[in-house]
């Protein structure tokens, strides 16, 4: 009974949006029916102003005058917190851009980050958008299509300050996402492809016990996985390590297989160029299959978790936290979860970040995807558009400049940048920049050019240099030794990096044969690794194509053709 | 005559009046909302701007490799929950009410029922490690009986059934409460009746309290049967792997990747469509039969 009932809230529930759906769309049509021809109007109307007034008007830091009203929606979470008296209608970055600006926010709607997708469905439904506001990739196509997005190219010429300027260009192909049909309709996410490249990560306190060299080819990964799992590193007398780490996911961060495919030259789940410059799928070519090979004959060696299949990611974390498995490859924040955990409870564990290494002779190449899912856009008809332009120069002047970090950081613990909107928005160095600004630092001894986030890393560094064991996962992503200095030198100056090479919109066939088709994909390579034969590769390739990946890369490959 | 009657009832029809409004709005209106299973559906568009498709949603879910094997494993697992979450508590129930010593009883009740409250996030890592082949305590306890380690959760005969055991273990000390209700409501008369015409208790079970308790059960196996599709989202979603896809898929997991992680709110509208129509079905042929064969009525 009591399951009955819940099918039916779930049911309810999701009629029940359809319903909001099906009102507002109603308001939707009665306003477009008040207003007709309303779209052109509004976008003749700034260019007639401009031209009559071009001088007054193109000054990257201008003020409206008289002020102009800008509605926006806000996302809010745990980690949004305000000093006395201040709120999300009156706080710094708010007075900051009507002071200097001109611009009065005014918060349409405030919810819950984990709801704010499905806030915005609903609001796009209804047809009651913010001027200014944020939305995926998925929502971002949708309005692009029905054509209820500003064409922010010209406002982007006019207003865009050389920082901005260079923060968009630096990541053309963000900007090439937030581009369709010629019209720049969007200020796109930052273009941050070095966040998402694995790393080899080694207990190098067992290394050292066991005197093996650190890794520097794919064999020395599989000796050093061989040597973990028999020579009983963590001395207790029992065989109770393994080699490397895997997760039911594969794919995901912690622990993560990408790295040790891209060893093999594979390059699993992106698009990448094939000799003749068409696009094809990494998943399927050979070298994948080369490397499903060696994971299930370290898999029958014993060096990988036989129930693996079964546990997810942070399941799978507890035998790395509690000494058992001394190997993985993982995402840059691997410090911070799970190796502190294992760093709290045996002090004496070191780990190392180490450059994907490769199977022969030539160099490899770690792989990293963006799937641009946050763009910032305005609402057909606003008469104002270059004001997301405008605070887009502000937010970067005032960061670019870390001018006053007390007042539009943070200070005790208030992080007042979460404030400000358009964040995450255009590329700079990225966290690359910070770990140099910090490792800076340390070298002439002056801390006090860090911004408030860089400083915050940089105490909990010499905390931990201090002892606090504590500060070890951050001084592994952001110290001397550490992610980021391994992605610096390696993966951004010798440009050791396959990217995603397809950057669109999901096309037709991708949205309808994802899901059979990740399904298909993952179940063929948890299954090799268990032990399938190895033909059920080459099942899974003619399979993948058949149920709509042939489709698939030849609508990616028109894709490729347009841009 | 009918005017007073309609005078007198008015205040109670008032009364009626909020929740009928509720159940209008919120349980009836949104049934037309079903129409975008009809549609290729964009929520830019909306119910009145999306192009109307017909049935291709129903036809591509269809059309979708593995459609059946999921609908398959739906159907399995469902079933046997359904007959295993009746057998276990009304057994339960049963053997409870022959226990005399009241705090014993309503021990064992409270410690059956615990495990409703848990979440299947936690218990989905608990069985995790409580089941491993290597270390955990369930093939431990296998292995000193000689059974070899067995690999519940990642081997495709083994986990559909493990699905049912995990279920009924969590859910049938809450269910047991309501047979427990049914068996207070039995006349103490009519077990004074057996034992004078020389019943002992094994004969007072099967002529007295299981019938007594037989409307209930109707009613709690027609409902249940609404629910041949639903395998149970929580509990399989969180135990299940790339490994025990091929046992282990359900049309609910199916739907959340295809509806909810792709978008495709059609697709996964038409597919609780079917559901729904599955489910309304067996409930009207269970209904008929409780009426037909047990004679009894729920509405």
């Amino acid at each position: 009974m009591k399951r009955m009932a819940k099918s039916a809230g779930i049911t309810l529930a999701a009629l029940m949006m359809v319903m909001t759906a099906a009102c507002s769309t109603a308001n939707n049509g009665n306003k477009a029916n008040e207003n007709p021809g309303s779209s052109p109007a509004a976008t003749e109307n700034p260019a007639a102003t401009e031209s009559a007034a071009p001088e007054e008007t193109i000054d990257p830091f201008g003020k409206f005058d008289p002020p102009v009203k800008l509605n926006v929606v806000r996302n809010t979470d745990s980690t949004f917190k305000f000093k006395e008296g201040e709120s999300f209608d009156n706080n710094a970055w708010n007075s900051a851009y009507s002071d200097q600006l001109g611009i009065e926010i005014v918060n349409k709607w405030i919810v819950q980050s984990d709801q704010y997708d499905q806030k915005m469905n609903a609001s796009i439904a209804a047809g009651d958008l913010p001027d200014i506001f944020r939305v995926n990739a998925v929502q971002f196509k949708q309005l692009a299509d029905a054509g209820q997005l500003e064409d922010l190219s010209e406002a982007y010429e006019k207003y865009a300050s050389p920082l901005s300027r260079e923060l968009i260009e630096n990541g053309q192909v963000a900007k090439a996402a937030a581009t369709i049909g010629g019209q720049l309709l969007a200020l796109p996410q930052a273009q941050d492809y070095y966040g998402g490249a694995p790393l080899l990560w080694v207990r190098t306190d067992w290394l050292t016990k066991l005197g093996l060299p650190e890794p520097e080819t794919m064999q020395d990964v599989f000796a050093i996985a061989e040597a973990f799992t028999n020579q009983d590193p963590d001395d207790n007398g029992k065989a109770d390590t393994l080699g490397l780490a895997l997760s039911k996911e594969l794919f995901g961060g912690y622990p993560d297989v990408t790295g040790f495919m891209n060893g093999f030259h594979a390059y699993p789940k992106i698009w990448i160029k094939d000799d003749s410059g068409k696009l094809v799928y990494g998943s399927i070519q050979p070298e994948a299959k080369a490397a499903l090979a060696k994971l299930q004959e370290m898999f029958k060696a014993g060096q990988i978790d036989k129930e693996f299949g079964v546990k997810d990611g942070s399941k799978a974390s507890e035998l790395e936290v509690d000494g058992k498995i001394g190997l993985h490859f993982g995402a840059m924040w691997n410090p911070l979860f799970p190796l502190q955990g294992n760093k709290d409870k045996e002090p004496q564990a070191d780990w190392k970040p180490y450059p994907i290494p490769s199977i022969d002779d030539k160099q490899a190449n770690a792989q990293s995807s963006l799937d641009y899912n946050q763009f910032w856009v305005v609402r057909k008809g606003y008469e104002h558009p270059e004001a997301v332009i405008k605070m887009f120069n502000l937010n970067n002047k005032i960061f670019g400049d870390s001018e006053e970090p007390e007042v539009y950081h943070s200070k005790d613990g208030v992080e007042f940048h979460k404030y400000s909107l358009l964040g995450n928005t255009g590329t700079g160095e990225g966290l690359i920049g910070v770990q140099k600004h910090i490792a800076d630092a340390f070298a002439s001894g002056d801390a006090s050019k860090l911004t408030g986030e860089e400083k915050g890393y940089y105490d909990k560094i010499v905390a931990h240099e201090a002892g606090d064991n504590s500060g070890w996962g951050t001084d592994r992503v952001f110290g001397k030794l550490s992610s980021y200095s391994v992605i610096g030198q390696y993966y951004h100056q010798d440009k050791r990096l396959t990217v995603n090479e397809y950057f669109g919109a999901p096309t037709e066939t991708m949205g309808d044969r994802k899901a059979t088709l990740e399904k298909l994909e993952l179940e063929t390579f948890t299954k090799i690794i268990l032990g399938a034969p190895m033909e059920e590769f080459d099942k899974f390739v003619a399979d993948w194509k058949k149920l709509g990946g042939d489709q698939i890369t030849a609508e990616v490959n028109e894709w490729l053709a347009t841009k | 005559m009918v005017e007073k009657n309609w005078s007198r009832q008015l205040p109670l029809h008032l009364m009626v009046m909020p929740a009928l409004l509720l159940v209008l709005v919120f349980s009836y209106g949104p049934i037309a909302g079903l129409v975008i299973a009809f549609q290729k559906y964009s929520i830019v568009k909306g119910i009145f701007g999306s192009e109307w498709i017909g049935f291709d949603n129903f036809r591509y879910v269809f059309s979708l490799p593995g459609t059946l094997d999921v609908i398959g494993n739906t159907v399995l697992i469902a079933f046997m929950k359904i007959v295993a979450g009746l057998i276990a508590p009304i057994a339960t129930a049963l053997l409870l009410n022959e226990i005399r010593i009241e705090s014993i009883k309503r021990g064992v009740q409270t410690l059956i029922y615990l495990p409703h409250f848990l979440s299947w996030i936690i218990l989905g890592s608990i069985l995790i490690d409580i089941l491993s082949p290597s270390s955990g305590i369930v093939n431990q306890m296998l292995g000193l009986i000689g059974i070899k380690p067995i690999f519940f959760l990642g081997d495709n005969q083994w986990f559909p059934y493990l699905l049912v055991l995990s279920d009924v273990w969590k859910e049938f000390g809450f269910s047991t409460i309501v047979y427990l209700a049914a068996l207070t409501s039995i006349n103490p008369t009519l077990y004074e009746a057996a034992v004078v015409d020389g019943a002992g208790r094994w004969k007072q079970t099967l002529h007295v309290t299981l019938p007594g308790m037989l409307p209930i059960i109707i009613l709690m196996s027609t409902l249940s049967l609404g629910n041949v599709l639903n395998a149970g989202f929580d509990q399989v979603f969180n135990l299940y792997s790339p490994q025990v896809y091929e046992s282990g898929d359900i049309i609910d997991t199916f739907v959340y990747r295809l509806g909810l992680v792709d978008a495709q709110y059609a697709v996964a509208t038409a597919m609780g469509m079917f559901k729904s129509a599955v489910s309304v079905l067996f409930v009207s042929v269970s209904y008929y039969l409780a009426y037909r064969l047990a004679n009894y009525r729920i509405f």
